[in-house]
Formats: structure tokens, C-alpha cells, sequence
């Protein structure tokens, strides 16, 4: 699965620290998500997504 | 939610258990009249460092979804490790070890918990480098 987490976050101005402590995780898995090493689960897609007010499909999406 | 914080902290814990256990055989037999008294002795401290480390400290270290999930996948790698080393041992078992005045088969029983910390906590450092 793709995102483009790093680009909102940049927008946003979020480090990833900032981004892990909003969403309740660690900096860690913010990393593995943005690098697409780990897909996160519905209910973390939701929070990610309710942090920069968009809808997950937005930010996550299938690779063609 | 430090998961390589806590493999630190449980190789360390593991080691320092290894060092205790084989304290306990060096100086002498154990203080007990009955083995049965120490057998137990022994298995309510392997439960007691099992809850701790195992149950307590992943409570406390408040584990992510992906860490929870590096942790089962550390524990199902390390179960799969920790029997293969179980089988080299027991095949080693009868290996004339006179000269540290200690015989394998008498003693290996006694060092199972922290052989098993070890091998976790080696895993998880695996894993997570993998992961990386």
C-alpha cells in the first residue's frame, strides 16, 4: 500500500515525533509507515487521517 | 514504546539471571536438605522473572500495534531458536565437561529461563534490524 504521508506531514509542518505523539504510537512506526514497510490498521489509518482532516483514501491507496 | 529498549533491557536481565544460576551451582550444591525444596524454589523464581519481564514490563512499556506485532513474531522466532538449541543441548549432554567440574546433564535444566531471555531478546534485535 502507497501513502503520501510524508508530503501532508511536511505541509503540516509535523515532525515525525509530533505526528507519532498525536496519533499514540511510536516515532518508529510513523517511520515504517512513510517508508511503506508496515500498513497500518483501519482504526490508525483513521486517526492519521482525522489528524490532517482528510479521508483515508486520501492518504492511503492501492498500488496499480 | 521502545521496543529495542526493552530487548536491551531483557538481555541484560537475562545475562544477569545466567550469572546468579551458575553462581548458585559454583559455590555449592543447593542449600536445601530435599531437591524437590530447590526443584521448586527454582520454578517459583523462573515464574516470577516470567511475569516480570514478559508480563509487567510489555505493560509498561505500552507497545504500538506494529511493536506488539514485532514482539508476537520475535516470540514465535525465538520459540522456533530456543528449541533447536534445547536439541543441540540435549544431544551434547553426555560431553565429558570434567574440567569446569560440572556435568551438562545434571545442570542444563537449571539455566533454561535465562537461555530463553537471551534468546528473545537476540531475536528481537534481528527482527528489528530486519525491519529497518
Amino acid at each position: 500500500m502507497k501513502n503520501n504521508l510524508h508530503v501532508l506531514r511536511a505541509e503540516k509542518r509535523l515532525s515525525q515525533d509530533d505526528l507519532a505523539k498525536l496519533v499514540d504510537v511510536s516515532r518508529q512506526t510513523i517511520n515504517a509507515i512513510e517508508r511503506e514497510k508496515y500498513d497500518p490498521s483501519l482504526p490508525l489509518a483513521l486517526k492519521i487521517a482525522k489528524v490532517f482532516n482528510k479521508k483515508v483514501e486520501e492518504i492511503f491507496f492501492l498500488e496499480d | 514504546m521502545n521496543l529495542k529498549k526493552f530487548f536491551k533491557d531483557e538481555l541484560y536481565f537475562g545475562i544477569f539471571t545466567l550469572f546468579i544460576f551458575s553462581f548458585v551451582l559454583i559455590v555449592d550444591e543447593p542449600p536445601f536438605e530435599k531437591q524437590w525444596f530447590g526443584s521448586f524454589i527454582y520454578l517459583i523464581i523462573s515464574w516470577a522473572v516470567y511475569y516480570f519481564v514478559f508480563v509487567r514490563s510489555v505493560k509498561e512499556f505500552k507497545l504500538d500495534e506494529r511493536e506488539s506485532m514485532l514482539f508476537t513474531k520475535t516470540g514465535n522466532i525465538s520459540a522456533f531458536s530456543f528449541i533447536t538449541l534445547l536439541i543441540v543441548i540435549f544431544y551434547m549432554q553426555e560431553i565429558d565437561a570434567s574440567f569446569i567440574n560440572i556435568s551438562i546433564k545434571e545442570t542444563w535444566g537449571r539455566f533454561l529461563l535465562p537461555l530463553f531471555l537471551i534468546c528473545h531478546a537476540v531475536t528481537g534485535f534481528i527482527i528489528i534490524k530486519r525491519e529497518n
